[in-house]
């Protein structure tokens, strides 16, 4: 039944996804956030519909099938981007043998940065930029939505796994995190009442999500996003306010045993699962060390034959002791030490520079919306959301490997796009005042 | 229940690629008709005691 709705609606999309390129660009966002191979189980299953809108995308832009076309600005954040992916090509080429997710991985990243790289080309107005936070939403807040709400019926008990597309738990918990200011910003600047009523309902279930999750790591990046908002706010003390209604909400709901849970933060030292992280950073850090320009390739430290190679050594974390030494492979458990690994000190740098070039982009377009006044007031708050998602990537990655994960390139690239706009409305109203327009004398 | 909220998330994906499609026609952002943006933040009106009218009694 539910393949046969879906086989509908396909139907609908295709002819409208060949009528305009920014329609194909945004189902295919779409078919990649929601993962929608995940929850068709019958003859739907096997269709490769990212794929299929991926192609359809590239055809509308070669026959030019689009009323508003943008350009690719050679920029900071389009140099990094092809930096980054000719050091991922080049690390994955010379990948240690049998590293059987080389290029699995590599498949999605080329494919992630490539929709990211063409943004520029496809969302050139505030309608466009609308439309894609809004597809961002309907992809990843359908997920929170749908935990949360299980987690809700349950009573708590819920407990929410993750799956194949985004990972554990953990890993799940922080990409729902990364939602949830775009979920905000929705609830905002959404003309109608209940569509933003609807965004505010999907970004408190959202947080009830990343509850069921029982990952600490979701926990600490939710609380680092809420101080952030609070921190970047206009009106720190409602913020702030509303801060505290929402840990006096998560206490609420949360379930005893992910109190328990929590608490065992303070215990890291003593925590085996926290000490077997410390273990993966010092071996990819090691793979990093021996390999400092291209790295070990991708997801080089959950390879055994690389694992059985380095174990044992510290590389850049010899101060710290973990007391063992696993003789089975383990992952990355870090962004910063999985891209370390994997493309070495090169990639990493190349990572670190998009990451903060985004949080640079976005005070950037804080000093040229306030010149902008009321009329601009949407982008400062669309920048600060997203360099919210960024942070929440940030501090989430400390402990998960999702450096990978195509939200986060979306929303880098996002914030230069956003960037450009600004830039573009304040050059027409600077041209609307040096020209004045000719009265009317009735 | 995921049934449906997926085919809510499609319904909504449909009417939105609809909207972009009359506003790539028209060249008028009014025509997102449901989902499109408000020019500025909504923010909920502070009544004066001017917009109170008179007191009672």
């Amino acid at each position: 039944m539910r393949d046969l709705m879906f086989l509908g609606g396909f139907l609908v999309l295709v002819p409208l996804a060949f009528r305009n390129t920014f329609i194909a660009y945004l189902i295919w966002g779409w078919t990649g956030l929601i993962a929608i191979e995940n929850y068709l189980f019958g003859f739907m299953a096997p269709m490769k519909l990212n794929f299929t809108f991926a192609l359809i995308t590239f055809l509308m832009i070669l026959l030019k099938k689009d009323t508003e076309r943008g350009t690719i600005p050679f920029n900071a954040t389009v140099v990094l981007f092809i930096l980054f992916f000719l050091q991922g090509s080049l690390s994955a080429i010379f990948a240690y043998e049998g590293n059987r997710l080389n290029w699995f991985l590599y498949d999605r990243f080329w494919k992630e940065i490539l929709f990211a790289f063409i943004m520029p080309l496809v969302i050139v107005k505030r309608y466009r930029i609308h439309a894609f936070v809004l597809v961002m939403c309907l992809g990843m807040g359908f997920h929170g939505l749908i935990d949360g709400l299980k987690f809700f019926s349950s009573g708590g008990s819920h407990l929410v796994r993750g799956f194949v597309k985004f990972g554990d738990n953990n890993h799940f918990a922080v990409m729902l995190v990364m939602a949830i200011p775009l979920l905000l910003y929705m609830s905002s600047y959404a003309k109608h009442s209940l569509l933003r009523l609807g965004a505010l309902a999907a970004a408190i279930i959202t947080i009830a999500a990343v509850i069921g999750t029982h990952s600490r790591g979701g926990f600490v990046a939710m609380t680092a996003v809420g101080l952030w908002l609070v921190l970047t706010s206009r009106k720190r003390l409602p913020a702030l306010t509303v801060f505290i209604a929402g840990v006096i909400f998560v206490i609420a709901i949360a379930p005893s045993a992910w109190t328990q849970r929590m608490e065992t933060i303070q215990e890291a030292e003593q925590d085996s699962s926290f000490m077997t992280r410390l273990e993966a950073w010092q071996v990819s850090s090691v793979i990093a060390l021996h390999n400092p320009v291209l790295g070990g390739g991708f997801h080089a430290v959950a390879t055994q034959s690389v694992w059985d190679r380095f174990k044992g050594q510290k590389g850049l974390l010899g101060f710290v002791d973990v007391g063992f030494v696993s003789d089975v492979f383990r992952a990355a458990h870090s962004i910063y030490f999985e891209v370390l690994g994997d493309m070495g000190f090169l990639g990493f740098f190349i990572f670190m520079a998009l990451l903060l070039n985004a949080l640079k982009n976005s005070i950037q377009i804080n000093r040229m919306a306030k010149q902008g006044g009321l009329d601009l007031e949407w982008a400062l708050d669309l920048s600060r959301s997203l360099a919210a998602t960024i942070f929440a990537f940030m501090v989430g990655g400390l402990t998960v490997s999702i450096a990978y994960t195509e939200f986060i390139y979306m929303a880098v690239m996002l914030m230069e796009v956003l960037k450009q706009e600004v830039k573009r409305q304040l050059q027409a109203k600077a041209l609307s005042v040096a020209i004045p327009l000719p009265e009317i004398n009735q | 229940m995921e049934a449906l909220l997926l085919t809510l998330d499609v319904i909504t994906l449909i009417a939105l690629c609809i909207f972009v499609l009359r506003v790539a026609r028209t060249g008028d952002d009014a025509n997102m008709g449901w989902l499109g943006y408000s020019l500025h933040r909504v923010r909920k009106i502070k009544k004066t005691f001017a917009d109170q009218g008179d007191p009672h009694a």
